[in-house]
């Protein structure tokens, strides 16, 4: 059997989409998809944040649960916030992480708003930020995670979803 | 015209109020959170609000802010589906803007708003 109910195709899309949308809207860059897939488990290798120096996480609570992060490159996060404010920014400091939270949090929204009419739906937490060269996350052992990767004039960066599976409970 | 604006994330609030300056509306308190909103809201006219916030969320302001005033209130989310903007419309609000969105709505829900109630911009 599929270990995705709801196929997790059926949301990659939008999640690009939405990406892609807000991406263009606050910061002015032209985004482009660059592919997605799977990644399951302990696939320590693949740690998309573990290259990458700042990440704005939000989680998803109420009907499904998970979580969805973006995370950039110090120059391409310098950039795209630096679009948002029309300002330029050196480093990474509070208004570059509040930006960046602040994007996870449209895309998240964004989601979820295309989400809903498809019978999917969640709470949305407030976003986080992580910074610092290198820094780790990890999921559940279990978690089924989706990565989507894009490039834009400021540089590549990649977002990653991942959502519980629907409980089906017997009838 | 005095403005409040309210959003937990301070791009959004520099984003916000830099349009309503090139606007001409310089009037502008900020606040971070429905709270601090509450404490700051004496003598304001106009109210865009964000919906995701920390201590005190969006809906929940706009409950306590209606209590006291009719002021038009603008709620600016990321909470863009169907269910989420019935609720804020039952709330009390009296228009809303779906984030992402770019600086002239802002000003041009102002103007509609006005226009609603009657006085256009002087
Ligand atoms: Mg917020």
């Amino acid at each position: 059997m599929s270990k995705h109910l709801l196929g997790n195709e059926s949301f990659t899309q939008d999640f690009i989409e939405v990406t892609i949308e807000v991406l263009f809207t606050m910061t002015g860059l032209d985004v482009e998809s660059s592919g997605f897939y799977e990644i399951e488990g302990h696939s320590q290798g693949l740690d998309v944040t573990s290259c990458m120096d700042i990440t704005g996480i939000l989680g998803f609570s109420g009907g499904r649960r998970g979580s969805v992060l973006l995370t950039f490159k110090e120059e391409t996060a310098l950039k795209a916030v630096g679009g948002m404010l029309g300002m330029e920014f050196k480093e990474i400091d509070y208004y570059v992480r509040d930006g960046v939270g602040e994007l996870v949090n449209m895309i998240a929204g964004g989601a979820k708003a295309k989400l809903q009419p498809k019978g999917l739906d969640f709470e949305l937490s407030i976003p986080n930020t992580i910074s610092g060269p290198a820094h780790k996350l990890s999921a559940p052992d279990s978690a089924v995670r989706t990565r989507l990767d894009f490039t834009s004039p400021a540089g590549i960066f990649f977002a990653e979803i991942y959502l519980q599976e629907a409980v089906l409970l017997p009838l | 015209m005095k403005i409040l604006v309210v959003d937990d994330s301070a791009v959004m609030r520099k984003i916000m109020i830099k349009a309503l300056n090139e606007g001409g509306y310089t009037d502008v308190v900020e606040a971070a959170n429905g709270l601090e909103a509450l404490e700051k809201s004496a003598g304001v006219d106009l109210v865009f609000t964000d919906w995701n916030m920390p201590v005190m969320d969006g809906l929940a302001f706009v409950k306590e802010f209606r209590k006291t005033t009719q002021k038009p209130i603008v709620i600016i989310t990321t909470e863009g589906g169907k269910k989420e903007v019935l609720e804020a419309m039952k709330s009390g609000i009296n228009d809303y803007i779906v984030k992402p969105f770019s600086a002239n709505v802002i000003l041009s829900k102002i103007e509609s708003l006005l226009q609603k109630s009657g006085c256009g911009p002087d």
